[in-house]
């Protein structure tokens, strides 16, 4: 489970997040959607613990990322947007590295590349992947860790229909078996249907939800990409 | 999988640190700085064949020290900036993992320590292979290692600061400017000073802080045995030309563990900028 409690985040004088609150429940697919400069990626980044936020604070599983960071953070596993890896290491070099971070075997790493279609690229220096490859490996990475909590920034945008739609039916999945699941999109459409909760952020502040199943209704409101459903 | 209730399993300090390192080594073999390093250490370790005669033995540290000085110290910090821009994309990653940045900067910065120092050990492979070994030429080898040992970490540290790939180059050329150069033109503008003079062991320290300048002075008075005028102006300059390998030993291991906590800093300060 994700908490979070009067997060505040300001850049210079810019305030990005002003006292936003989130409560994130395992079993569920729940996205988090917002115009661009809402603040959704702030908030991810400061729940993945790669930002500090000026007031607050931010549980996951129970543990207090400021007091607990390593074990809050053993218990999560975030995809950024637009992950980028050493140029010169092979795909098969990158995974195996993030798998041994977790504690996960050179097998479990090569079964995780599998999955997402990038055991044949394992020889292949990462700079020489193209984006939509680049997020399956990441995707592959991501789906390593076998985190209790996952949160995605953006998942989809690099990737063809037919992967989009694995990812989708991964992340139902793994919320069937009691995962806590956080979607940061733009890609409300193809979402409509599939997410069980849709929390909406504006000027950095929580604002209550949204229906599911209705998320196209809202997009002229949240500038979402109005792709057809996969 | 594991069940969600599970607590997961990570693995220890050490392996993170392990982990780490194999990766910083894996990373560099298709490094062409680290090529280009190797080419240089082995050209420069050529250097003394130069000499006329059969003199290339005898003549092989002060060859060495000025190939060091001039060309190996860049090299070695032109790879530690590179080794630390290289990730520069992936900080997203490493920073968000559970061990936290101490244990795998530890690991990287290790590897990368022993693959320059290993690479700049080659320094004396030349003149060895003509049979030309010697303990002033082991010095200066070891003397060798430590000092790109030093630059390297001084240039990883840099990367972790400096960010951008023009700038980070031009902060590593004038941090070796300002090591092999800069110290000294300072030190001579400060030599005549009352204060100084009256001083002259503050004068000697500052001397002595400089990896660069404490390289030369053990390379040409402990190890060429050059003629020393300083001999008896104070009780530091008396210690340190008694023991100036260790001093230069000494040295660089500060300096080696000044920049990977340099580079630690870097990297933290960034933490809203990855």
């Amino acid at each position: 489970m994700i908490l979070a409690h009067e997060l505040t985040k300001s850049f210079g004088a810019r305030r990005v997040l002003r006292g936003l609150d989130l409560a994130v429940e395992p079993g569920a697919i729940t996205l988090m959607v917002g115009a661009n400069g809402a603040g959704k990626t702030t908030t991810l980044r400061i729940l993945a613990g790669l930002s500090r936020a000026d007031r607050g604070t931010v549980t996951i599983c129970g543990r207090d990322l400021e007091k607990a960071r390593g074990a809050g953070l053993a218990h999560l596993s975030f995809l950024p947007q637009a992950p980028r890896f050493h140029p010169r290491l092979t795909t098969g070099q990158t995974a195996c590295f993030y798998g041994e971070l977790r504690g996960r075997s050179r097998r479990e790493a090569e079964t995780a590349l599998d999955a997402w279609g990038m055991l044949e690229f394992a020889d292949v220096p990462t700079g020489k992947l193209s984006g939509g490859l680049r997020q399956r490996l990441a995707l592959a990475i991501f789906a390593l860790a076998d985190a209790p909590v996952l949160m995605l920034d953006e998942p989809g945008l690099s990737l063809d229909p037919e992967w989009r739609r694995s990812l989708q039916d991964f992340l139902v999945s793994e919320a069937g078996r009691g995962r806590t699941i956080l979607v940061a999109t733009h890609l409300l459409g193809e979402w409509e249907g599939k997410a069980d909760r849709c929390l909406l952020v504006e000027h950095g502040r929580s604002q209550g939800e949204l229906p599911p199943d209705r998320l196209r209704e809202y997009f002229p409101r949240l500038g979402g990409v109005t792709e057809p459903a996969v | 999988m594991h069940a969600v209730s599970e607590i997961p399993s990570l693995p220890s300090v050490r392996g993170v640190v392990g982990a780490a390192l194999r990766r910083e080594w894996l990373s560099h073999r298709l490094n062409r700085f680290l090529y280009s390093h190797v080419a240089l250490v082995l050209v420069v370790g050529a250097l003394p064949l130069l000499t006329p005669g059969d003199g290339f033995s005898r003549g092989a540290a002060w060859w060495l020290l000025h190939g060091v000085l001039y060309a190996v110290s860049l090299s070695s910090l032109l790879l530690g900036l590179s080794s630390a821009h290289a990730e520069a994309e992936e900080y997203v990653w490493i920073m968000g993992q559970p061990a936290g940045i101490g244990p795998w900067l530890t690991g990287k910065a290790a590897g990368l320590v022993l693959l320059t120092g290993g690479s700049t050990a080659l320094i004396c492979a030349p003149v060895m292979a003509m049979g030309g070994g010697t303990r002033a030429l082991a010095v200066v080898t070891v003397g060798a290692v430590g000092i790109s040992a030093v630059c390297a970490l001084v240039g990883f540290a840099l990367g972790f600061w400096v960010r951008d790939g023009v700038r980070g180059l031009i902060a590593v050329v004038a941090g070796w400017f300002v090591m092999l150069f800069g110290v000294d033109l300072l030190l001579l503008a400060l030599a005549g000073a009352p204060w100084v003079q009256a001083n002259p062991d503050v004068w000697i320290a500052l001397l002595m802080a400089n990896p660069l300048d404490a390289f030369r002075i053990t390379v040409l008075f402990s190890v060429e045995r050059a003629a020393f005028s300083g001999l008896g102006a104070g009780a530091l300059t008396n210690w340190w030309s008694a023991n100036a390998v260790m001093w230069l030993g000494v040295l660089c291991l500060v300096w080696v563990m000044l920049g990977g906590l340099l580079a630690w800093l870097g990297l933290r300060r960034r933490t809203d900028d990855v």
